[in-house]
């Protein structure tokens, strides 16, 4: 079937806009020009042959490598069926069910660092409530308070935005003539201000990369993160976030308010996996090969969120982490263990990773997420 | 179609192996005046394919490289400052200020940068290159489009400019960053990707010819497997090219281990992807 010729006949405006209509139904981006353009395209006799056919509509189309598959799957059943003579209208199913919600994901079970430590948020004292929670341990938030917390993190979470955005805005301004300088230049060419001199251009903005664990051992404060890096999207326009246990998976597309429950999703797909452990070393090694090349610039920031609980071969996370960090210009891992007490970081995998890595950070409370502040300032 | 098998001649006769896919998208672009966006791996021939169309055509080609922090300064025009100054100092006695003003904003004084260059164009249309789009900023791209649908640059002290002849854009990109869809979409989009065995083989032909064509064979095998592997660089077709040419010289006739060692470093562009290939690599296919 594959090279069956198309007849002309058969390919009307009518069949090539039914097309498009399921392309566009799979998220390809195909406006009126297109269409219009696809049809010019085909005026010109290109409908001939299948593959000049195809090749025209591909390259109208797809705008990126992403949508090539999508194409090709949809190209072999539309002009197939269309080929047969069977009415163009087939509908081409598009999604699958919508998957199982995870509150799972969420879930407040039994912290895994015994009793003991739950005493760490009992025993914190603030003046208010507020203050109390925004120094709790996310993992020992209580059920009562998790609605609170979450009030006050959007809340801080904002001020953050507002605080940084101002900064970053108010060293944004362009290129400007620095005329003191220019005239002190210009003593030398008699009085002429024959080079100008401009104020130092704004650094642009780095890439702010993150990798953040989802494995059964971070599920307290994976959430908490996630929404953090969801404010951090708003930031910084230039963000790629990846999420890891067993496997990795890309949720930049997803990381907006809506975009969560998608990410919740994706999560719960990979729920049986979480019984394996986490696999760091072998998930940064697979950002490495897929995506490095195309996020790691020379000036981005990493960001690693994980407890370094590695179960697999730590070889394979001291790679990863030196690769990562000859790409970057920042490597920044944030664990939620050491906002522990006593906690020292000598498990394998974080004491692999320790000497690669530009700074060690706390990830446990609202207060130590907002330390990292300071250093994306200078982002 | 005729046209694109003319298109397909055309680059084959200067050297450019070209597939009849890259062809078509060539030919749709002249014929709806839209610009194609090729991305790819590194090496695999997108510059070229400009240059090659350049040829082709018989016109100029006009490269607009792009990196972090490019400007419409660097990209469009600038007015020549100097020069400008010079002109006031020169006439500084008598002469009319409006006058001199009227001369030192005239076409003499401004550097047209390649963006310009490309549009201003007197005899027939060019091929501008914007080569690397994805390393500019965003703020470029969204300038770039401006100026991609309509053709024309105002600038304030001379007035609009508007296309002679509409150039032939063509835009490569290295995927470092995703591009607008606002830009992927008033492009032509075409994936380039490694050529297969025998297009590759057809390459080295042309670059080299007279080249034994078992050695070719073996030596272009070799090459695609050394890119199926987890490599921090890919080697690319000029790689290839280079290697065969290395082998040329050496007076090789097949491909020995101890050939791949000592030549392994023209295809192989970092020291742990060497040793992986010699380490790892050789002693498994041994």
């Amino acid at each position: 079937m594959k090279t069956a010729e198309i007849n002309i006949g058969e390919v009307t405006a009518r069949s090539v806009i039914d097309f498009v209509n399921a392309l566009r139904e799979e998220g390809l981006i195909i406006g009126p020009g297109e269409v219009k353009e696809i049809l010019q395209g085909l005026a010109t006799g290109l409908v001939g042959r299948r593959s000049d056919f195809k090749c025209c509509l591909k390259s109208l189309c797809c705008g990126s490598r992403k949508d090539l598959p999508v194409f090709e799957r949809l190209f072999e059943m539309f002009w197939q069926i269309q080929s047969n003579g069977v009415g163009s209208k087939t509908k081409v199913k598009v999604k699958d069910e919508q998957q199982k919600s995870s509150l799972i994901f969420l879930g407040h079970k039994k912290g895994q660092w015994g009793e003991s430590e739950e005493e760490d948020s009992r025993s914190v004292s603030g003046a208010s409530k507020v203050e109390r929670l925004r120094k709790t341990d996310f993992s020992h938030v209580e059920r009562v308070d998790a609605a609170l917390l979450e009030e006050i993190a959007a809340q801080l979470f904002k001020q953050m935005e507002h605080r940084l955005k101002r900064r970053l805005k108010y060293s944004a301004r362009g290129s400007v003539l620095n005329m003191g300088r220019t005239l002190r230049k210009s003593i030398s060419k008699g009085g002429w201000p024959t080079e100008m001199v401009f104020q130092r251009k704004r650094p642009a903005r780095r890439k702010l990369i993150v990798l953040l664990d989802i494995s059964g051992s971070m599920d307290k404060y994976s959430h908490y993160l996630l929404r953090f890096v969801i404010t951090l999207r708003k930031l910084f326009k230039n963000i790629e976030a990846f999420t890891f246990s067993t496997q990795l998976d890309r949720i930049t597309p997803f990381l907006n308010e809506k975009g969560q429950k998608e990410i919740y999703n994706r999560m719960s797909q990979n729920l049986n996996s979480w019984s394996g452990g986490t696999r760091i070393g072998e998930c940064l090694e697979v950002f490495n090969e897929k995506y490095s090349r195309e996020v790691l610039t020379g000036s981005s920031v990493v960001l690693v969120f994980s407890d370094g609980l590695e179960t697999g071969e730590v070889v394979h996370l001291e790679k990863a982490l030196m690769h990562i960090k000859r790409r970057s210009r920042h490597l920044i891992w944030l664990n939620p263990l050491k906002g522990m007490k006593g906690y020292q970081p000598v498990q394998r995998g974080m004491a692999t990773a320790l000497p690669h890595l530009d700074y060690f950070m706390s990830a446990h409370n609202l207060d130590s997420l907002l330390k990292l502040e300071n250093i994306l300032i200078n982002v | 179609m005729e046209s694109v098998q003319r298109i397909i001649s055309d680059f084959d006769q200067r050297g450019y192996v070209l597939s009849e896919e890259l062809a078509t998208v060539l030919y749709l672009s002249g014929e709806l005046s839209k610009p194609v966006l090729l991305e790819g791996n590194p090496g695999v021939g997108k510059t070229s394919a400009a240059a090659t169309l350049a040829k082709s055509m018989d016109t100029k080609l006009v490269r607009l490289q792009c990196y972090e922090g490019l400007d419409v300064n660097n990209a469009i025009y600038e007015w020549n400052y100097q020069k400008q100054l010079l002109h006031i100092k020169l006439n500084e006695k008598g002469e009319q200020q409006a006058r001199i003003e009227k001369e030192i904003f005239g076409r003499e004084y401004l550097l047209e940068r390649p963006l310009l260059q490309s549009i201003s164009h007197e005899e027939g249309p060019v091929v501008l290159l914007i080569d690397e789009i994805d390393r500019a900023d965003e703020e470029f791209e969204a300038f770039l489009l401006e100026i991609l649908s309509e053709y024309q640059i105002s600038i304030p002290e001379l007035g609009t400019i508007t296309a002679k002849h509409i150039p032939r854009v063509i835009l490569t990109s290295n995927r470092t960053r995703e591009l607008s869809d606002a830009l992927k979409r008033r492009c032509l989009y075409h994936w380039l990707d490694y050529p297969d065995q025998s297009a590759e083989e057809l390459i080295i032909n042309k670059s080299i010819p007279g080249i034994d064509q078992a050695l070719t064979k073996k030596m272009v095998s070799m090459i695609r497997s050394i890119r199926g592997l987890r490599l921090q660089k890919t080697p690319g077709i000029a790689e290839s090219i280079d290697w065969a040419r290395t082998l040329v010289l050496l007076g090789q006739h097949d491909i020995s281990k101890e050939t791949l060692k000592k030549t392994l470093g023209v295809i192989l562009k970092s020291q742990e992807d060497f040793a992986f290939v010699v380490d790892e690599w050789l002693e498994k296919e041994g």
